[in-house]
């Protein structure tokens, strides 16, 4: 008798863990889904960059600094290959294309030119996807991390090597905004 | 986010096999009853043999598979068309907006893919839809589209993703669609059965041909004294069917007020902005909402209920149960406690948000009047009689009117109309010249006038609403108006205003 009981609390408790262990998979996947979807909306950033540089140089000539730094914060971003890395070169592109539009501003043509007025609302949804995409992989990081220092679950994330995930942060407190392409 | 795309399908799976048995029941009830009933009738015994619950059964199940299948089948392209939406055009600056909204609402969500429509009525309203097979879909209306801010109309996509992502999108979809097959039974039903007008029998296919069968044996009962029985047996069935339907009904109700709330949570979520959607809410829902266009029965699919009831904006056992949606001032209230601001400076953005946006509305010469949140529980509609679309005031003969924008139909009051006849301002179409050339010489070609409007119409001016009375002009002019016995208003159909007008100035009566 008592042995069943035994038995039926060890099979019960194997399949507890067992949930417990595929709920953990489920948020790592969703993690790993996130930063994906980041590093989608990052490179369509990447790709607008050039354009708005081409479309940008016509008008500001005298304002070549200004640009060459955009370029420069773009390559290292493209460049970069670990997170940590990652996350200071896209914080420095922010800031750089902050600076542009601030720029811009000196400049009536450009903000009336149509192919910016386009590339604009391009951007300005690129970088709303970009704050989404961060917001929802900080969110599922969070989800993550949290399971995996409490209990149960710690304890089979402890035996299956489950880790917890780094936050995608923004380092100036001004860049938490995304910035305003508007003219 | 609290739901995985597992237990949606889940919910999916669950949600199939209710309803699926709730018809499976219906149809139980209805043809067990029909069938207890003929057996009283021809062998004078409550009993069946189990055989016979057998068939019943079979044939139960195959009706409710049937009804499934019928009413399931390309749901989301059925709602588009009967809503008569349109798919985005992307070289159109606001509506390539609207569709980077949505994308970008779709990777708040973890990549959610949705499609956009949008709904060619000046209104403001939104709503999403979402079946088995395709795609959910996030409509909004042209009005909404251009009256909102970026941030507003993000708040209202997130908050539609929001129904679509937590699954119950599809049931409201499934649910108002599925007794929408009894909707189109029973205007046939009873079409059949009390008014016999052929004008009326605008319905598709399968209404036509219920209404026709129920038509027939209408009629094979009430010619023939023996069949006395069956009259009486249809009568038992449409009231056992018309029960049920209410029941249907209710169900439907029951399911959908709380999901609002929950959407508007999800919503904040996704974007992190309450006061963007509590602001879209308030100007929604201080807008024209959509009152008029025929959304019967697919109110539940929108964020703000089409149709002003008081029903939705009250509390309480009853309004919990039939409504659709819970009341405005709540969801706001949530969303201002969430987003920690005050009601008073809500209500100043309200209110300067919607001066701009009727003076934009002026400035654009646009619609006469627009129903308000307080104003249609006690103003007359101002929507066009024929068609419903939004009456405007405009200069005729320098006289002020008022013109449906769809359907050029004129509203003149009765004062009006001798003074525009005596004004020659306006020049008048070759067909409006042909047209009166017809009645004037009827011949064998005379074409009967006045053939587009259906049963008798409600006056625009008055309230409580006025039944106009539909006769002629006069002896002279014979041209079909509909005239209002209260306020003395005449509703003229397209080109009918011209055409007496024409008659009159051409100084030819007809004498018939």
């Amino acid at each position: 008798m008592i042995l069943i009981i035994v038995l039926a609390v060890i099979v019960l408790a194997g399949l507890y863990a067992v949930s417990i262990y595929n709920g953990l998979v489920q948020l790592r996947e969703n993690v790993k889904n996130g930063w994906s979807q980041i590093d989608v909306q990052l490179k369509r950033r990447h790709d607008l960059i050039p354009n708005l540089i081409e479309v940008a140089k016509g008008y500001m000539a005298h304002e070549k600094d200004t640009l060459e730094r955009v370029i420069k914060a773009r390559q290292m971003a493209v460049d970069a290959k670990n997170l940590p890395d990652k996350l200071q070169a896209e914080n420095m592109l922010t800031g750089t294309l902050r600076s542009l539009f601030a720029v811009a501003e000196n400049y009536p043509n450009l903000k009336a030119d149509q192919q910016m007025l386009r590339l604009q609302e391009e951007l300005t949804t690129t970088e709303n996807k970009i704050a989404f995409a961060r917001q929802y992989y900080n969110d599922e990081v969070n989800r993550l991390n949290v399971a995996v220092q409490t209990f149960p679950d710690s304890v089979v994330a402890g035996m299956c090597g489950f880790q917890k995930a780094e936050f995608f942060q923004v380092d100036n407190p001004e860049d938490r905004q995304a910035p305003q392409v508007k003219f | 986010m609290p739901y995985s795309f597992t237990q949606i399908e889940k919910e999916k799976s669950a949600i199939i096999v209710y309803v699926a048995g709730f018809l499976v029941l219906l149809y139980l009830v209805i043809s067990g009853l029909i069938a207890i009933l003929l057996n009283i009738f021809f062998r004078r015994s409550l009993f069946l043999s189990p055989e016979e619950w057998l068939l019943i059964a079979t044939i139960s199940i195959a009706l409710a598979i049937a009804h499934y299948y019928f009413s399931t089948g390309d749901l989301t392209g059925k709602i588009l068309r009967a809503l008569r939406a349109r798919p985005v055009n992307i070289s159109n600056e606001r509506e390539m907006l609207f569709r980077n909204i949505v994308d970008e609402v779709s990777v708040a969500t973890g990549g959610v893919f949705m499609d956009t429509c949008i709904l060619p009525v000046p209104s403001m309203n939104a709503f999403s839809i979402d079946d088995t097979d395709s795609t959910p879909v996030i409509g909004i209306t042209e009005g909404a589209l251009l009256k909102l801010s970026r941030a507003q109309l993000e708040a209202v996509v997130a908050h539609e993703a929001a129904h679509i992502v937590s699954g119950d999108c599809w049931q409201t979809t499934l649910i108002s669609s599925i007794f929408e097959v009894y909707k189109t039974f029973f205007a046939a039903i009873k079409n059949a059965i009390f008014d016999r007008d052929q004008h009326e029998k605008d319905y598709n296919l399968l209404g036509r041909a219920s209404g026709n069968v129920v038509n027939l044996i209408m009629r094979m009962a009430f010619n023939t004294p023996v069949l006395i029985v069956y009259a009486v047996l249809i009568i038992l069935i449409v009231i056992v069917i018309f029960i049920l339907a209410l029941l249907a009904n209710l169900l439907k109700m029951f399911i959908s007020r709380e999901r609002e709330y929950r959407a508007d949570a999800i919503a904040t979520r996704l974007t992190r902005d309450p006061s963007s959607l509590a602001e879209a809410l308030g100007i929604i829902s201080r807008y024209w909402r959509g009152q008029g266009f025929s959304w019967d029965g697919m109110e539940g699919i929108f964020i703000i209920n089409p149709r002003f009831t008081g029903l939705d904006e009250s509390e309480g056992f009853f309004a919990d149960l039939f409504s659709t949606h819970p009341p405005v001032q709540r969801r706001i209230d949530v969303l201002l406690n969430i987003a920690h601001a005050s009601p008073e400076d809500f209500e100043q953005k309200i209110t300067e948000s919607l001066n701009k946006i009727k003076q934009e509305d002026q400035k654009e010469d646009a619609y006469a009047k627009v129903p308000t949140l307080s104003s249609l529980k006690k103003e007359p509609s101002h929507s066009c009689p024929t068609c419903q679309g939004p009456l405007k005031e405009i200069l005729y003969e320098n006289i002020k009117l008022l013109k449906c924008e769809i359907c050029s139909g004129h509203f003149v009051g009765e004062d009006q109309i001798s003074v525009i006849f005596n004004r020659r301002i306006e020049q008048f179409s070759e067909h409006v010249k042909l047209r009166a050339k017809l009645i004037q010489f009827p011949g064998e070609n005379f074409i009967v006038e006045n053939q587009i409007a259906i049963g008798p119409l409600e006056c625009p001016c008055c309230w409580p609403p006025k039944k106009m009375v539909r006769r002629l002009f006069n002896r002279y002019y014979p041209v079909e108006v509909d005239k209002c016995p209260s306020c003395r208003g005449i509703w003229f159909e397209r080109e009918e205003l011209e055409l007496i007008q024409y008659l009159f100035e051409s100084k030819n009566p007809v004498l018939s």
